[in-house]
């Protein structure tokens, strides 16, 4: 999987770690069990702080992406049970933008399925 | 300086020449993508105009090659050392730097032509391309066993030989540094060309081994020729042909480990550069210098090849290149420096406590009352250095004679005589000085002055 990081951009490192590794966890590109960089190494790839590096992977695992271990360093895993209320709420969020921005339900419906399809077939 | 050793300097440096040569040529194949400094897609590479650019830098090369190879040759008619070695420097580091100049210019051609016909993929590409399945596979370095081997032998003249124990202490010491160097200044990046995982495993494993292999033959070349250097120490001969071969040795297995991680570089990514491909020529001014404020890294790895380079965007990497360059720029002057020594005269003074000889700010003196015995000697005995100077106008510091053994210097060996002081605890000092018979007359004087004292 490659880690594709923007300096440039208004979303933290942190962030764009943790968001690319879910999305790459959910396409099937990342699989369970397999296993991801320490911290150090992940810092030294990215040129990153490792305090940056070490937060992504704290972020990971309160969600439960990820598990942690002396021996094995990190290692993904899928999330058990329901999703987590923040990010129900970030999608309550979202679609107030859309009905917002004038879709209709059907629309956001139709949209939601497409990257949903997108995402699992991995485009 | 003799016409020998003045051949034998050009001689050991005239490779660097082919070296330079061929390891810029060697830029021309693409590796990783890169030609030039300068990442272009797959059919970029074949491209008519992108192959004349190269042609036209393969051939400012070959005229660079004869250009430096002519302009070495006047420095062999220099008969002072120290000239010599100013212009003998000037000419290396000139070789080293000079083939830079057509790098840039190709460089600069390929960047505007990739802007012009439009080869880059400016939009999809983020600042930083990182392969999490590379980056998580272990590294398994070396053990420091392997190095220890060479430490031992390199230790070995320290127990034959201990007067000189610092010089072969510091050879010595160079193991362990190299050892520390190859645990420490190897940066563990993964080599990302595109989106093949398997692909960017291969070229990091390729660069790592070879890594430790540099690493471990110099520990074991140097642990050798200390070695070597102890047991050749009495034959001048030798003992320089030991080190042109430490030289040489070390310089073609870097050259050759260079090449061939080039070689498999460029093997292994051969149809890459198709679909997606890693393009960070913004990081890099002239394709040779890394600038990249958004990474914290200080040391990097060079685009291509086994090397490290800097970060210009850290100052600790802009503190670093500045003293690499003036210790560059300082060099030539190491033979000004030799050039104020040659005319420095050597000097003998009788003080009226003192026998004191000096040259160029260093003095070797003994005090009168302690003076046993002193020896004027027509011809000048056979010295072997053990610490100090040796030049042609002046002996300095401590020498080793066959009959006397060991022994304090201060002559100027080409006019004599000489004085060979024995001290009362039976420590020889060996005295003389530049100005014609001056020895004599203060010998004659200090004698006089003990008969005087006898009386």
């Amino acid at each position: 999987m490659l880690l594709r990081l923007d300096f440039s951009g208004d979303a933290p490192i942190y962030q764009q770690i943790r968001d690319q590794v879910v999305a790459a966890i959910a396409s099937g590109e990342l699989r369970p069990g397999e296993r991801l960089p320490t911290i150090r190494a992940l810092a030294e790839e990215c040129g990153i702080n490792m305090m940056t590096a070490s937060k992504a992977y704290q972020l990971l695992k309160a969600e439960g992406y990820i598990t942690t271990g002396r021996r094995d360093g990190a290692v993904v895993r899928l999330p058990a049970g329901a999703p987590d209320p923040r990010t129900l709420e970030g999608l309550r969020l979202r679609l107030c933008e859309l009905r917002l921005a004038g879709m209709g339900r059907d629309e956001v419906l139709e949209l939601c399925g497409r990257l949903y399809d997108g995402e699992v077939s991995g485009k | 300086m003799t016409l020998g050793w003045r051949l034998f300097m050009w001689a050991a440096a005239l490779p660097v020449l082919p070296i330079m040569y061929f390891v810029q040529k060697n830029e021309c194949k693409p590796k990783k993508n890169i030609i030039v400094g300068v990442t272009l897609p797959y059919e970029a590479q074949g491209d008519g105009e992108v192959l004349a650019l190269l042609e036209r830098y393969k051939r400012e090369m070959k005229l660079i090659c004869w250009i430096m190879l002519a302009a070495g040759l006047p420095s062999l008619f220099l008969r002072s050392f120290g000239a010599f070695l100013t212009v003998w420097m000037l000419w290396v580091e000139a070789i080293c730097v000079i083939f830079f100049i057509p790098y840039v210019r190709c460089n600069k051609a390929l960047r505007r032509l990739k802007e012009a016909r439009c080869w880059r993929q400016r939009e999809e590409v983020p600042q930083v391309v990182t392969d999490l399945q590379a980056a998580a596979e272990e590294i398994r370095w070396l053990s420091p066993w392997w190095f220890l081997p060479p430490f031992l032998i390199a230790l070995i003249p320290l127990f034959f030989e201990p007067d000189v124990w610092w010089a072969w202490t510091v050879c010595a010491v160079m193991v362990p540094v190299f050892y520390l160097c190859y645990r420490w200044l190897y940066r563990n990046r993964a080599e990302v060309v595109d989106a093949d995982s398997q692909r960017t495993m291969a070229l990091t494993r390729i660069r790592r081994y070879n890594w430790g292999k540099f690493w471990l033959v110099m520990a074991w070349a140097t642990g050798i020729f200390n070695a070597l250097l102890w047991l050749t120490l009495n034959h001048v001969w030798l003992c320089m042909g030991v080190c042109l071969l430490y030289g040489l040795i070390t310089v073609a297995e870097a050259v050759s480990i260079e090449l061939r991680v080039r070689r498999l570089q460029e093997k292994l990514t051969a149809d890459s550069g198709r679909g997606y491909y890693v393009d960070d020529d913004d990081r890099w001014l002239w394709g040779a210098f890394y600038y990249n404020p958004d990474d914290c890294r200080v040391i990097v790895n060079a685009r291509t090849g086994i090397n490290a380079t800097f970060n210009l965007a850290k100052r600790p990497g802009q503190i670093i290149a500045l003293f690499l360059a003036a210790m560059m720029l300082a060099l030539p002057l190491v033979g000004v420096w030799e050039m104020r020594m040659e005319r420095a005269p050597v000097e003998l003074e009788v003080t009226e406590t003192e026998l004191v000889g000096s040259y160029f700010g260093g003095e070797w003196s003994v005090t009168l009352e302690d003076i046993a015995e002193i020896q004027v000697l027509p011809e000048r005995p056979k010295l072997r250095r053990v610490a100090g100077t040796g030049m042609e106008n002046a002996l300095t510091g401590q020498f080793s004679a066959e009959d006397w053994g060991r022994v304090t210097v201060c002559i100027d060996p080409r006019t004599g005589p000489w004085l060979l002081v024995t001290a009362e605890d039976g420590t020889l000092y060996l005295f003389g000085a530049s100005e014609e018979g001056a020895a004599a007359e203060i010998a004659e004087a200090i004698t006089g002055g003990l008969a005087e004292a006898g009386q």
